[in-house]
C-alpha cells in the first residue's frame, strides 16, 4: 500500500486557528490531472501548501511515489508548487526564471539550455525569453510560472487557481496550453479551483472539498452527475434540490436533476409534468428558464434551454417537464450536515 | 473712459507729488504702472487692439510732457522711453494671450522692482531699467519669472552669498516647478516648496564652504602629509568598520526580517540605542569597558596584546558602535521588501534555504544593503565624539579638523574642511551612481540568460 505510485494522502489533518483541515485521504494517480474543487476558504490552498512543504508537517501520511514527504524539506520533495500570484523573480529574465530550478541540479550547461528552450516552446513564450519577468502580462506570467515549476521535472505539479484573474480569452488560451503541456510531459497535477467549468474542461479526476473535508472524489462526470451529498451537489451547481417524491423518489429523501437534464416540452406531451414559466434569463447560447410546477409540491425548478427553443417561451406560458429517471440523484435527507455551514 | 482713468491717476499723483509724499521720478513711474495695468486689464477684457495704440500714444505724450523733464539727461530719457514702451508692449501681450494671473504677476513684479531699485536702493535707475528689460523678456513664463526673481533677490538681499543663494534657489525652483502628480495636489506642492526652502537654507553653509576654496588651495591641503594621513586613516578605519558590521549585521538583519520570536520588538528598539545616546556618552561608555585600566581592556592588552584605547582598534570599535543602526536598519528594510513568497517559490523549485538566499534574496535586497553600507561608512568616517574619547590620536579627519581649529583658527582650517567635504561629496555621488546600477525588486533589468 505504501509503494503505490502517485500522490497518496492518508488521513492528513492540519489545524490553523479555528480552521481545521481533514482528516482527509486521497490518491492522485501518476499522469492524472486532478481537479480539487471547493469554495473560497474551504482549505484547498492549505492542502496544496501542506503537500508542497510550505507549512509544518501535518498529522497523517503524505507519500509521493512511495517516498514519505513528511520529514523532507520543500526542496527535496520533487513537488512543484505554483501559487496564485505566480511569484516570478522580478530581477531575472523569463528564461532565467524558467531555468532557476535547474541551477540546483548538477546538469551540463547545454542540457540546461535545452530544457529551458523546450519548456519555453511548449508554453509558447519563446519570444519572451530575454524579457524581464517584471514586465510580462498576467497570462504570460502564469505560463512562465508553470514552465518554471516544470523545469526541474517534478513528480507532482500543484497549481493554485492558475486561471484566476485572467480575462476569458486568456483563460481559454492558458487552458489549452496547460493541457498541451500535460500531454507532452505527463506530470501528475493537482489543480485547485473554485470554477466548475474548469473542472469539466481540464480534469481527468476531481474532488470536492467543503469546509476542510473532502466531500467526494471520482471521475469528473461522475462527481458532477452523481454528487454524494446535497452540499456537494449545491456547490457543484445543482439548482433543483427538492423533496425526492417529486422526481419519483422515496419519502424523506432529497433529489435533484441538473438543469441541463431537465427537458422543457409542449404542455400536452405524453408523460410530461405540467409547469408554468415564471422567468427567462437569456445567457446567449443557453437560456435559464425558471419554472413553477403545477403539482407535486416542488417550489421552482431551473432548466437550461437552447436559445432557439427559448424564443418560443415567455413568462406565464404553460409547458411540460420531462427527465430521464437515470438522471435523478437521491440522498437521504439527513445526509446534509454541511447544510448549516454557509 | 480709460483716458479719464489716466487723467484721474495723473491728477492724484500730481497732488501727492506736490504735497511731497512722492518724489517726482517715482510719481512718473507709478503713473506708467497704472497705465500699464489699466491697459492690461482692458486687454484682458478683449479690447486690446483698440487700446494698445492709445496706450502707446499716451506713453509718448506723457514722456514728452513729464518724464523727459525729470530725466537727468537726454540719453537716460531715451532709455526710459524705450524701456517703458517695451514694458507696456510686453504687459499688453501677457494680458492678452495668457491667463490673468500672469498679468498680475507681471504688474506686481514691476512694482516690486520699482520698490527695490528706486525706493530702497536710492535711485539705481540704470539697474532698474536693465531689470525691466529682463522682466519684459521673462514675464510670459512663471518658471522664468521665478528664476529672474531668484537672481534679483540673491544679488540684492543676499549680497554676500549671492551666487550660492542664487544656485540653491534656482535648484529649489526647478524642483518645485517640475513636481508633478497624477492629480493636482496643492498641499504637497506647498510642502515641497517650504521643505526645499528650508533644506536650501540648511545647505547654504555647505555650498558657501565649497565655493570659498580654489582648487589650488584644496590641492595644497592634500599634499600636506598630516592631512593626507588623517584622510587615509579615516577611509581605512571606516572601511574596516563597515566590513565588520556587514559581516554580522547583514545576516542579523535577514534573521530579524524572516523570523518571529519573543522579544523581537525589544531587539529592534535596542538597535536605536547608538542613535539616541550622545556621542560623548558612547565614547566614555566604551572607555569604561575597553580602556587600558579597566578589567576587560587590560585583559585584552596584556593577554592578547590588543590595546583598544588610543589605538586603531578603539577607532574601529567606536565607529562600529555609532554606525551599527545605519547598516542594520536599511538592511532590515531591504530584506522586508523581498516577499517571503518569492523565497518559498525558490524552495519549491529545489533551492535550499542558502540557495534561495544567495540567488534570490541577496540580489533583490542588494541595493538596500549597499545603501545601508554606504550610510554606515559615511557615519563611521564622520564620527567625531565617540572616537575622540577612545582614540584622539592618531587623529581621524574630523578630529584633525577640530585640532586645527583649536590650534590655528577658522581661516586656516577651512581649506582642510573643504577638502574633506569635497571628498565626502565625491564618494556620496559615486555610491549613488553605483547603487543605480543594482537592479531593484520593481524595476529589474532584463537580459539574456
Amino acid at each position: 500500500m505504501n509503494d503505490v505510485p502517485g500522490l497518496l494522502i492518508d488521513r492528513v489533518s492540519h489545524a490553523a486557528g479555528a480552521f481545521r483541515l481533514g482528516p482527509l485521504s486521497l490518491h492522485v494517480a501518476p499522469h492524472a490531472w486532478f481537479m480539487l474543487l471547493g469554495p473560497s476558504g474551504s482549505g484547498k490552498t492549505t492542502l496544496l501548501r501542506l503537500i508542497a512543504g510550505a507549512l509544518p508537517a501535518p498529522a497523517g501520511a503524505l507519500r509521493l511515489d512511495g517516498r514519505d514527504l513528511g520529514p523532507l524539506p520543500p526542496e527535496c520533495r520533487r513537488v512543484a508548487y505554483v501559487s496564485q500570484q505566480g511569484d516570478l523573480f522580478p530581477h531575472l529574465s523569463v528564461a532565467e526564471n524558467v531555468g532557476f530550478g535547474l541551477r540546483f541540479r548538477r546538469l551540463p550547461r547545454s542540457e540546461r539550455a535545452a530544457r529551458v528552450a523546450r519548456l519555453l516552446d511548449l508554453f509558447g513564450i519563446a519570444h519572451l525569453a530575454g524579457r524581464s519577468a517584471a514586465t510580462v502580462s498576467g497570462g504570460e506570467g502564469r505560463r512562465v510560472a508553470v514552465a518554471r515549476a516544470l523545469a526541474p521535472e517534478p513528480a507532482l505539479l500543484l497549481l493554485d487557481e492558475p486561471l484566476g484573474m485572467l480575462d476569458p480569452n486568456g483563460r481559454a488560451e492558458l487552458q489549452t496550453c496547460l493541457a498541451q503541456a500535460h500531454r507532452a510531459l505527463g506530470t501528475a497535477t493537482v489543480h485547485v479551483t473554485h470554477d466548475r467549468d474548469e473542472a469539466w474542461l481540464m480534469g481527468t479526476a476531481c474532488g470536492v472539498i467543503l469546509d476542510g473535508r473532502l466531500e467526494q472524489t471520482g471521475g469528473v462526470a461522475e462527481v458532477f452527475r452523481r454528487p454524494v451529498s446535497a452540499a456537494a451537489a449545491r456547490f457543484l451547481g445543482a439548482a433543483n434540490l427538492v423533496p425526492a417524491p417529486f422526481f419519483g423518489g422515496p419519502e424523506g429523501c432529497e433529489a435533484t436533476v441538473r438543469p441541463e437534464q431537465l427537458a422543457v416540452v409542449a404542455a400536452d406531451a405524453p408523460g410530461a409534468v405540467p409547469a408554468v414559466v415564471t422567468a427567462l434569463r437569456d445567457r446567449g447560447g443557453l437560456c435559464d428558464v425558471t419554472l413553477a410546477p403545477l403539482s407535486g409540491g416542488a417550489p421552482t425548478l431551473l432548466a437550461h434551454v437552447a436559445w432557439r427553443q427559448a424564443a418560443d417561451l415567455a413568462p406565464g406560458r404553460r409547458v411540460g417537464l420531462r427527465w430521464r429517471p437515470g438522471d435523478v440523484v437521491i440522498w437521504p435527507a439527513q445526509a446534509r450536515p454541511a447544510e448549516e455551514a454557509p | 473712459m480709460p483716458l479719464a482713468l489716466f487723467a484721474g491717476h495723473a491728477l492724484l499723483h500730481a497732488i501727492l507729488g506736490r504735497a511731497g509724499w512722492i518724489a517726482p521720478f517715482e510719481f512718473f513711474n507709478l503713473l506708467l504702472l497704472a497705465a500699464c495695468a489699466t491697459v492690461g486689464l482692458l486687454t484682458a477684457l478683449g479690447r486690446a487692439d483698440r487700446f494698445l495704440g492709445p496706450a502707446v500714444m499716451f506713453l509718448l505724450a506723457s514722456h514728452a510732457l513729464i518724464g523727459h523733464h525729470l530725466a537727468p539727461d537726454s540719453l537716460t530719457s531715451g532709455a526710459i522711453l524705450l524701456v517703458n514702451i517695451l514694458t507696456v508692449y510686453a504687459g499688453v501681450h501677457i494680458f492678452d494671450a495668457l491667463p490673468l494671473r500672469y498679468g498680475i504677476a507681471f504688474t506686481a513684479s514691476y512694482a516690486l522692482l520699482f520698490e527695490l531699485f528706486i525706493r530702497r536702493m536710492n535711485n539705481a535707475e540704470p539697474i532698474f531699467l536693465l531689470a525691466l528689460l529682463g522682466l519684459a523678456a521673462v514675464g510670459r513664463r512663471f518658471r522664468l519669472l521665478a528664476s529672474f526673481w531668484c537672481l534679483v533677490l540673491a544679488f540684492t538681499v543676499c549680497q554676500p552669498y549671492a551666487w550660492e543663494a542664487a544656485i540653491l534657489a534656482m535648484l529649489l525652483l526647478n524642483a518645485a516647478f517640475s513636481a508633478r502628480a497624477a492629480m493636482a495636489n496643492p498641499v504637497a506642492r506647498v510642502g515641497l516648496i517650504a521643505g526645499l526652502a528650508f533644506l536650501s537654507a540648511l545647505l547654504l553653509p555647505v555650498v558657501v564652504l565649497l565655493l570659498s576654496q580654489t582648487p589650488q588651495s584644496v590641492a595644497a591641503v592634500l599634499r600636506a602629509p598630516e592631512a593626507r594621513a588623517a584622510l587615509l586613516l579615516t577611509a581605512g578605519t571606516a572601511t574596516l568598520s563597515t566590513a565588520l558590521l556587514a559581516l554580522f549585521g547583514i545576516p542579523f538583519a535577514y534573521a530579524l526580517s524572516r523570523l518571529a520570536f519573543r522579544g523581537k520588538t525589544v531587539v529592534l528598539s535596542l538597535m536605536d540605542v547608538p542613535v539616541v545616546i550622545p556621542q560623548s556618552v558612547a565614547g566614555i561608555a566604551l572607555l569604561l569597558v575597553f580602556g587600558g585600566t579597566q578589567p576587560l581592556g587590560s585583559l585584552l592588552a596584556d593577554r592578547f596584546g590588543v590595546r583598544v584605547d588610543g589605538a586603531l582598534p578603539g577607532i574601529v570599535l567606536a565607529q562600529m558602535f555609532v554606525a551599527l543602526p545605519f547598516l542594520v536598519k536599511p538592511a532590515l528594510a531591504a530584506f522586508d521588501a523581498v516577499p517571503p513568497a518569492l523565497e518559498g517559490a525558490a524552495r519549491h523549485l529545489g533551492a535550499t534555504a542558502w540557495g534561495a538566499f544567495r540567488h534570490l534574496t541577496l540580489p533583490l535586497a542588494a541595493r538596500g544593503l549597499f545603501l545601508g553600507a554606504a550610510l554606515a561608512w559615511a557615519r563611521a568616517a564622520g564620527e567625531f565624539g565617540a572616537v575622540y574619547f577612545v582614540t584622539a590620536s592618531p587623529a581621524v579627519a574630523p578630529i584633525e579638523a577640530f585640532n586645527r581649529f583649536e590650534r590655528v583658527g577658522l581661516a586656516e582650517t577651512t581649506p582642510f574642511v573643504a577638502a574633506l567635504l569635497l571628498f565626502s561629496l565625491l564618494l556620496f555621488l559615486l555610491l549613488q551612481l553605483a547603487a543605480r546600477r543594482i537592479p531593484t525588486l520593481h524595476a529589474a533589468e532584463g537580459g539574456a540568460p
